[in-house]
């Protein structure tokens, strides 16, 4: 293991002439030939020598002494279902292969806005759906710290990216879990934002209702730093909230003796004995600093994954009916219009997909409506209604997944457990409100993560309860090697 | 080989998602959509004891994060990309935005 300086410190760094854009590009673009070959954390990447041509036009601002972006000389890798205009985006299925958006999400603009370079998109479970990054059309994704395992999903690429130091910062997505299971697989920090806070205009589209674009790094203070430039208000996205811009960055640490912590029983239970040991080492830690550990309950969330999945897959099966082998890459190539859908769907789609879509149209068929969807509508009222009490008062501490790290192929086998793993994260995305993950420990070289949930816009308060986690496992800027 | 209970349904279901299934993957496929069908269906139980509406919109009605009476649309006005002509250009359509 070894330590990589944080983004916002290279960001300084450049616009005080201390470290160099054009060389510090280089050193990612090595990290990438080294590492790219085992891990295949991206789908496409930008062209090295534009990388270098970016960099060295952000050294020559920086000497002219022109105005630069907060982003400046950053290299920032992007999951491969958001849209780039100046790059495929795939979503890692054979449907969008090779799909080029005539237009950037709105993120995507942002971050140009602040003079990111984007080093190129990453790898994801098949439309964000799943939860180890095998489930692409381009390949697994593996986990830098053991290549044996995986490295969580959806957002497996991104998070793979930056814990071999192949990027500096990575927009994620989730929609149950997919940015914070894969930061706690590979010491990264993911956060989910509260739903609304982000634009997710050029999201290629799963859950709708669950899900948001999530910025990756591999600190808590990065992790701020991109959410400011990439959240507030949308008038492109109609479940964009209309509220100021984040200012999480220049948060502190966290006083201890003003924080209070509460441990929900049913969401620190039930996890492998080497994570809950971890997961309490560092609450009395913390205790032991002056925060306050209180006791709550939320019975209900032993429903919230058949709710959550339930949910998803109903939107996945209107979402993913677009793709009818006309507007977008994948052809059925049938002699009537009937045939031609059915079989550019057979073909475009995987396995996972196609299982989704079905229980989808399962769940909102005339007869099983009531049983399944609204059924599960209901379940999630009463949870968002619980969380939002509890938040009222405190950060929530959880699992962040129930186990470390699988080995690949060990999940595929049974939908079921694969599911499993998103039982501590699924609640964040029913309930709306913000969710991040952080490293607190390693056991036997594998990463384990701790998740904080807060109230609607409670960013601010994560945030410097975060660094002041940081501070205690000095975890920040991790990288293999 | 025996087919699973829910065959007919899966192949009703895989017609209404236009989605073709060679026979080894829909034997397969109905296997998984049993499982899931019995652990999703959990949810329905629960339910039928809870005096409550659907929530569709996680932010519907509750707290400070909108006005309950506030249209749910995108305003045509906040739309900032036009054409010289005045069109919004509507950039998931393609098309070009023309020098003004």
């Amino acid at each position: 293991m070894r330590r990589l300086k944080q983004a916002w410190e290279l960001a300084r760094d450049f616009r005080e002439g201390v470290e160099d854009p054009v060389e510090h590009a280089y050193k990612v673009l090595e990290a990438i030939s080294r590492w790219e070959g085992v891990v295949n954390a991206y789908i496409s990447l930008e062209s090295p020598d534009l990388v270098v041509e970016e960099a060295e036009r952000v050294a020559r601002g920086i000497r002219a002494g022109e105005r630069v972006g907060k982003l400046a000389g950053l290299l920032v890798s992007v999951k491969d279902n958001i849209c780039t205009s100046f790059l495929p985006t795939t979503a890692g299925s054979r449907m969008l292969d090779p799909y080029i958006p005539p237009f950037n999400a709105t993120v995507v603009e942002r971050l140009l806005g602040e003079d990111a370079i984007i080093i190129g998109k990453t790898n994801l479970d098949e439309f964000a759906m799943g939860s180890t990054t095998e489930l692409s059309a381009f390949d697994p994704t593996r986990n830098p710290w053991d290549p044996e395992r995986v490295p969580g999903g959806s957002s497996g690429g991104s998070a793979a990216s930056l814990a071999y130091g192949g990027s500096d910062l990575s927009l994620g997505s989730d929609t149950g879990g997919s940015a914070r299971l894969p930061a706690a697989y590979t010491a990264t920090v993911g956060l989910k934002p509260t739903y609304g806070l982000v634009s997710r205009y050029g999201l290629i589209p799963y859950g709708n209702s669950l899900e948001q674009i999530s910025p990756m790094a591999r600190s808590v203070r990065d992790v701020a730093l991109l959410l400011d430039v990439i959240g507030g208000w949308d008038p492109l996205d109609a479940t964009s909230l209309r509220v100021d811009k984040p200012r999480t960055f220049t948060a502190s640490k966290a006083d201890p003796r003003r924080v209070t912590v509460c441990v929900v029983k049913e969401l620190a239970e039930g996890a492998d004995e080497v994570i809950e040991r971890a997961y309490w080492r560092i609450l009395k830690r913390l205790e032991s600093e002056g925060v306050e550990l209180r006791e709550e309950e939320l019975p209900i969330a032993s429903k919230a994954l058949p709710a959550y999945y339930t949910i998803a897959f109903a939107e996945a099966s209107s979402n993913l009916a677009r793709y009818d082998g006309v507007f977008y890459p994948m052809k059925g190539g049938g002699s009537s219009w009937e045939e031609d859908v059915e079989l550019a769907r057979m073909k475009g789609f995987g396995r996972e997909v196609k299982k989704r879509i079905l229980m989808g149209v399962y769940a909102l068929s005339e007869g099983y409506r009531d049983e399944y969807y609204v059924a599960a509508t209901k379940i999630r009222r009463v949870l968002r209604d619980e969380v939002l009490r509890i938040t009222r008062n405190c950060i929530i501490a959880s699992q962040a997944s129930p186990i470390l790290p699988p080995r690949l192929g060990e999940r595929l086998d049974d939908p079921l457990k694969l599911y499993a793993m998103d039982v501590y994260t699924v609640i964040a995305n029913l309930a709306g409100v913000p969710a991040l993950v952080q490293p607190i420990e390693f056991h036997n070289g594998l990463p384990v993560g701790i998740q904080w949930m807060g109230k609607p816009l409670g960013e601010e308060e994560l945030v410097p309860l975060g660094l002041l986690v940081e501070e205690l496992t000095g975890l920040a800027g991790v990288v293999v090697g | 080989m025996t087919r699973c209970n829910y065959y007919e349904l899966l192949r009703k279901l895989a017609s209404l998602a236009k989605i073709r299934l060679s026979d080894e993957e829909a034997e397969s496929l109905c296997r998984d959509l049993e499982r899931t069908a019995e652990f999703l269906r959990s949810v329905s139980d629960i339910s039928k004891s809870l005096n409550v509406e659907p929530l569709y919109y996680v932010w519907d009605e509750w707290g400070p994060l909108r006005n309950p009476g506030e249209p749910r649309t995108i305003n045509i006005a906040d739309l900032p990309v036009r054409t010289k002509d005045g069109y919004v250009k509507v950039p998931w359509r393609g098309g070009r935005v023309e020098e003004a």
